[in-house]
């Protein structure tokens, strides 16, 4: 184990942290590509895409809050489902609360502002205290906003859910398809990593670099921590609520089932794996963890994977002759068609795996943020002394 | 660092310009539907995009199947798409063969319209499907624009044939199941003459499915003079500590325990109300969401339950049992809305051969047509008679009524 | 709105078994938790698989001694025999986790770890439903003799008597190893101070490792009384009384035995009674879910008012 793990350290040193510094407008380039080509791809594909660039904005949100502030949140659902149900109670006819709609572009800030009401209301109590129960409590919150969500019936429908759900309108173009969903989801990516990266840079953004850093030394240096850390706590519950109040109309059928706490898994996992704190990385883990798992299901990746008929063949008749000598009662494998939707089945499995590999690994992520991807390397180094508050 | 936040903010103007020139060819560009085999003509008409659909010489024709085939449903989708495969199986329509196509609806709002947009993007003529009432409700705008028609074999929820909204119903959407409110009108009928039952505690999943069906229940019940005691208790799917409501019901002494929910819950929740002693005998009805084999795992303890299950067997019904055991080796009693999805099928490939009209090896498919067609069907089916009344729901349907003896599911007489 | 009749005597002495039975199978779990944070200052999420693992080897068991056709002796036998294999199978799984997941990341900074644990939480899980059972639960053999002790009003069936006993007795057991034996006592030392302990010769790792089995070993056989008594079983099964435990560490205050036991109970009560007394308020009906929004709300307030719990010290904030 440390061989190997020395192994991939040097292999980082070599590669990695040249890699992308070389390649850094040429991958600004690909994704300007992608932006542009995107839209040409078919309804399913675009379905994909849309995800894709929901979670990635999820994740910048989260960003701020585990990657830049340093405070685990692992119950981020709850912001999203608040944004979504403020667009969706006020915005369908079926909402028992309210008669008549309000329009989306009112409700859009208006979700964005409550989440980052109901971030301040939970951080308030819970920042103060250690960051080992942030952790529970948020996780806690993600499953209690959805038990409400659940029984409180004569607001939210319960589980019958609510739906027709006002539209985005643009006055020239009604946003009620996928491609125009995409595209909402996109521009509000593109404000949303143009705030943070802002924020990160700004005075603000180093007081939570700070505290993620030494909580006690940020104190003496004259931050007021939990000032800052409401702060970091607000931005990424309002960036939660933003995408629960696009996800509302798009899906146009908001009900508490669609607020597990897979979401939050997913989202802290593309943000982890991909790596904290940086803005490519949540991209990349958004691709990965969102992206790959849809792909798998596809038609043309069964097709792709027809062509490796010869493969399972191969394998089976290894297993067969296994089986043979052994008298033991081993599996075939199913038709290489059928590997994609096998492979998204067993995701959450991967992700785990993942999860605990760059811990152990790679502990920045795969595409780790400069200064964070330092810090790292600094810590293995010299291990922290027990007792100091990190 | 200076040098590099310089650097860095310019490539955001740059790709944020970039993404805004993207954006609006995208808002301008049209819609490009796919090729594949044969391909969609506009027919021209203004309510739900139906086209017209060539199949080319010596293709299949596709009809789609969105159920759950992963997931905590999947011992209820499995079977289902196994069914309505079944009907499809050797089926040769104007010198066409007929190809399934399979999506996982995953029973969820999300997975509804995926499946939904796979199934449109696979050419496929009309679909079987989605099996639950979430899924379906989520995905009917998505085949209404696609004007392709689509029977439910088991979304059963009272609301999906008449959403909100200015143009009323979808016309591209029909099904075969009864609808929760026939079914609780069948148990409580059954728990107040049968089982003499005045007292009904009621459990409930607190689904869109087991919310409705446990609300119609009380209703009927309480219309037919019964009372419900204690507060209907509501759980929710993976619940297994159903200790506090066995309490409750204990208490509350009802003369029958009634569960609207799925098997899942109901096997913990049987063994524990029976190992309760007061209630060892109480009787227990549930319905659709329970009556499966995984259900009979509850060994002694679903001894004596009563399972309400829609649908009646109609004429096709042995006709089913036979090719559904040859094919899938499955027991079509197990398979809870397989003769549903079976007739459902069954619907879709009479239409077609219905509106079909060949010309030189290519069969042209009118969609507005075999809406028409569906619409306007009868059929002798495994489950009954089945004709579709106001808004696509089935007209007229029955109820039969299970009782578990000796681990096994028999027919109660009324 | 709660008729009335509810409110007799019988009904509250049964919630209040309820609430003891599942305090007891809380209490159990949380044993793991404290003990974990006590020597490594982290939150051992995947203290719930742990426990999964337990009642999954437990069932495997039963189902080997013949499943529902066990009877007579057989049954004393075959649940000894399940308790002793879930103790052993979660063990060696806590082992594992410890050596896998958490001890490469033991100087890390601090979220290192618990990212890990969620990790191996995640995986857990997801390993048994998705590709060991296709998400299908299992059921325990309903094997228990059936019968109930009464005394007045309070009526409780041998199998929750028997769950209640049992939890009782090994967390006494627990109690003696921690506070008389030589390796306990290695261990409250190096909860006291890792590097401390080090310099007086204390193997740190051996007794980390023994912590991560004797906490293991504990919700190994809360998952066996957990499958006994609620019969439903599943890979996810571990998350929420996973989380209920270490809320109910919480409340104790994390670190402190005694208090993570103490901290069970009153989470097990506060569920059960809680919101069965919530109900007995005009037009309030609320449903089996609450209890996790009681549970949740109960974290909360102590956090405020007590930050370090019941029996806790009192500690320097960290970050």
């Amino acid at each position: 184990m440390p061989e190997i793990r020395r192994q991939l350290l040097r292999l980082r040193a070599n590669t990695w942290e040249r890699l992308p510094a070389a390649l850094r407008p040429f991958t600004w380039f690909l994704i300007s590509l992608a932006v542009l080509i995107i839209p040409t791809f078919d309804d399913v594909w675009m379905r994909m895409f849309f995800l894709v660039a929901l979670y990635a904005t999820l994740g910048m949100g989260l960003n701020v809050v585990v990657g830049l502030a340093g405070l685990l949140d692992l119950g981020f659902v709850a912001f999203f489902a608040t944004g979504a149900y403020v667009v969706a109670m006020l915005g369908s006819p079926v909402s028992p609360a309210v008669s008549g709609t309000l329009n989306y572009w009112f409700l859009l800030p208006l979700a964005i502002g409550v989440g980052a009401l109901v971030g301040l209301l939970l951080g308030l109590p819970v920042l103060p205290l250690r960051g080992d129960y942030l952790a529970i409590v948020t996780l806690g919150f993600g499953e209690i906003i959805r038990i409400l969500a659940l029984n409180m019936d004569n607001y939210t429908r319960g589980s019958q859910g609510l739906f027709e759900i006002h539209k985005p309108d643009l006055g020239f173009r009604h946003i009620d398809d996928v491609r125009s969903f995409y595209v909402l989801v996109v521009v509000a990516a593109l404000a949303v990593w143009f705030v943070t990266s802002r924020l990160r840079e700004s005075r603000v953004g180093r007081a939570w670099e700070a505290i993620r850093e030494d909580e006690d030394v940020a104190a003496a240096m004259g931050i007021n921590t939990t000032k800052y850390k409401l702060m970091a706590f607000a931005t990424g519950a309002s960036v939660g609520a933003l995408g629960g109040a696009i996800f509302a109309p798009f899906i146009d059928f908001v009900a508490p089932q669609s607020f597990t706490l897979i979401v939050s898994i997913n989202v802290i996992a593309l943000v982890i794996i991909g790596g904290m704190g940086s803005t490519q990385g949540v991209f990349a883990g958004a691709l990965l963890l969102i992206g790959v798992p849809e792909l798998l299901q596809f038609q043309e990746t069964a097709d792709f994977l027809k062509h490796f008929g010869w493969l399972r063949d191969v394998i089976n008749a290894l297993i067969s002759g296994f089986n043979t000598i052994t008298f033991l009662d081993v599996d075939k494998l199913p038709p290489a068609e059928d590997w994609g939707e096998k492979l998204a089945l067993y995701r959450f499995i991967v992700f785990g795996a993942l999860l605990v590999l760059v811990m152990v690994l790679r502990p920045s992520g795969l595409f780790p943020s400069k200064r964070r991807e330092r810090e790292f390397a600094r810590r293995e180094e010299e291990p922290v002394p027990e007792g100091t508050a990190v | 660092m200076v040098k590099s936040r310089g650097h860095g903010s310019r490539w955001i103007w740059i790709t944020g310009l970039v993404g805004l020139l993207a954006i609006g060819m995208a808002a301008c560009g049209d819609d490009d539907s796919g090729g594949g085999t044969g391909g969609f003509t506009d027919a021209g008409y203004k309510t739900a995009g139906f086209k017209s659909v060539t199949v080319d010489k010596d293709q299949p024709i596709k009809i789609g199947i969105s159920s759950a085939l992963t997931g905590d449903v999947k011992g209820l989708g499995i079977p289902i798409a196994d069914s309505a495969e079944t009907a499809a199986a050797d089926v040769t329509i104007k010198g066409h063969k007929v190809q399934v196509v399979r999506e996982d609806d995953l029973c969820s709002a999300e997975g509804g319209p995926a499946a939904a947009d796979r199934l449109i993007k696979a050419n496929v003529v009309a679909a079987v499907g989605p099996i639950c009432s979430g899924g379906t409700r989520a995905s009917l705008a998505a085949y209404d624009k696609a004007g392709i028609t689509h029977i439910s074999p088991s979304a059963t929820a009272g609301d999906l044939s008449s959403p909100v909204r200015p143009e009323g119903p979808y016309v591209t959407f029909f099904r075969v199941p009864v609808l929760n409110a026939d079914e609780a009108e069948a148990q409580a009928k059954y728990a107040k003459d049968t089982l003499k039952a005045k007292k009904a505690f009621v459990v409930f999943d607190t689904d869109d499915y087991g919310k409705d069906l446990g609300e119609q229940f009380q209703k009927f019940f309480k219309a037919g003079g019964g009372t419900i005691v204690g507060s209907p208790a509501g759980y929710e799917k993976k619940t297994t500590d159903f200790k506090s409501i066995v309490s409750n019901i204990k208490a509350a002494k009802p003369d029958v325990v009634y569960l609207a929910g799925f098997y899942a819950e109901a096997t913990p929740f049987i063994q524990q109300l029976r190992a309760e002693a007061d209630l060892k005998s109480v009787p227990f009805i549930s319905g659709d969401g329970v009556k499966n084999d995984e259900f009979l795992k509850a060994g002694a303890a679903a001894e004596g339950a009563i399972l309400a299950l829609p649908g009646a067997h109609g004429t096709e019904f042995a006709n089913y049992t036979k090719k559904y055991a040859d094919k899938f080796k499955g027991d079509s009693e197990a398979a809870t809305f397989g003769p549903e999805a079976y007739d459902a099928m069954t619907i879709i490939l009479k239409a077609i051969e219905k509106v079909g009209t060949d010309s030189g090896g290519v069969l042209t498919i009118d969609l507005k047509k075999l809406n028409d067609a569906i619409k306007t069907a009868t059929l002798s089916g495994a489950t009954g008679e089945i004709k579709f009344g106001n808004n696509g729901n089935r007209a007229g349907a029955t109820t039969r009524i299970f009782k578990i003896t000796n681990g096994k599911y028999e027919e109660v007489k009324k | 709105m709660a008729p009335l009749f509810l409110t007799s005597a019988e009904f509250w002495a049964d919630q209040l078994v309820n609430g003891l039975t599942t305090g007891s199978i809380y209490a159990l779990i949380a044993l793991g938790y404290t003990m974990v944070y006590g020597v490594l200052q982290l939150i051992n999420f995947a203290h719930g698989e742990v426990f999964m693992v337990g009642a999954f080897a437990g069932f495997g068991v039963l189902t080997a001694f013949g499943g529902e056709d066990i009877s007579g002796v057989m049954i004393t036998v075959s649940i000894l025999v399940a308790l002793i294999a879930a103790g052993a199978a979660s063990a060696a799984t806590a082992v594992t986790i410890e050596r896998v997941a958490y001890r490469p990341l033991r100087n890390a900074p601090r979220l290192a770890p618990l990212i890990s644990a969620i990790g191996v939480s995640v995986f857990l899980s997801h390993l048994v439903d998705d590709f060991f059972l296709n998400g299908e639960s299992q059921f325990y053999p309903q094997i228990f003799p059936t019968g109930n002790v009464s005394a007045g009003p309070l009526s409780i069936s041998y199998l929750q008597l028997f769950l209640i006993g049992a939890s009782l007795a090994m967390m006494a057991v627990l109690y003696w190893v921690i506070q008389r034996t030589r390796t306990g006592r290695a261990i409250r030392a190096v909860s006291e101070s890792r590097d401390n302990s080090a310099l007086m010769g204390i193997d740190v790792n051996r007794a980390i490792v023994i912590t991560f089995a004797l906490g293991a070993v504990m919700a190994g056989f809360a998952g066996v009384l957990y499958g006994l008594f609620l019969s439903s079983i599943r890979g996810s099964m571990g998350f929420i009384p996973g989380v209920k435990a270490f809320t109910a560490a919480v409340l104790g205050g994390i670190g402190s035995i005694p208090g993570a036991v103490l901290g069970g109970y009153i989470l097990g009560f506060a569920e059960t009674i809680g919101r069965e007394l919530l109900n007995e308020i005009p037009g309030v009906n609320l449903p089996n879910q609450w209890k996790d929004v009681i549970a949740f709300a109960l974290l909360v307030t102590i956090l405020i008012l007590r930050p370090s719990g019941i029996f806790g010290r009192k500690e320097t904030k960290r970050a």
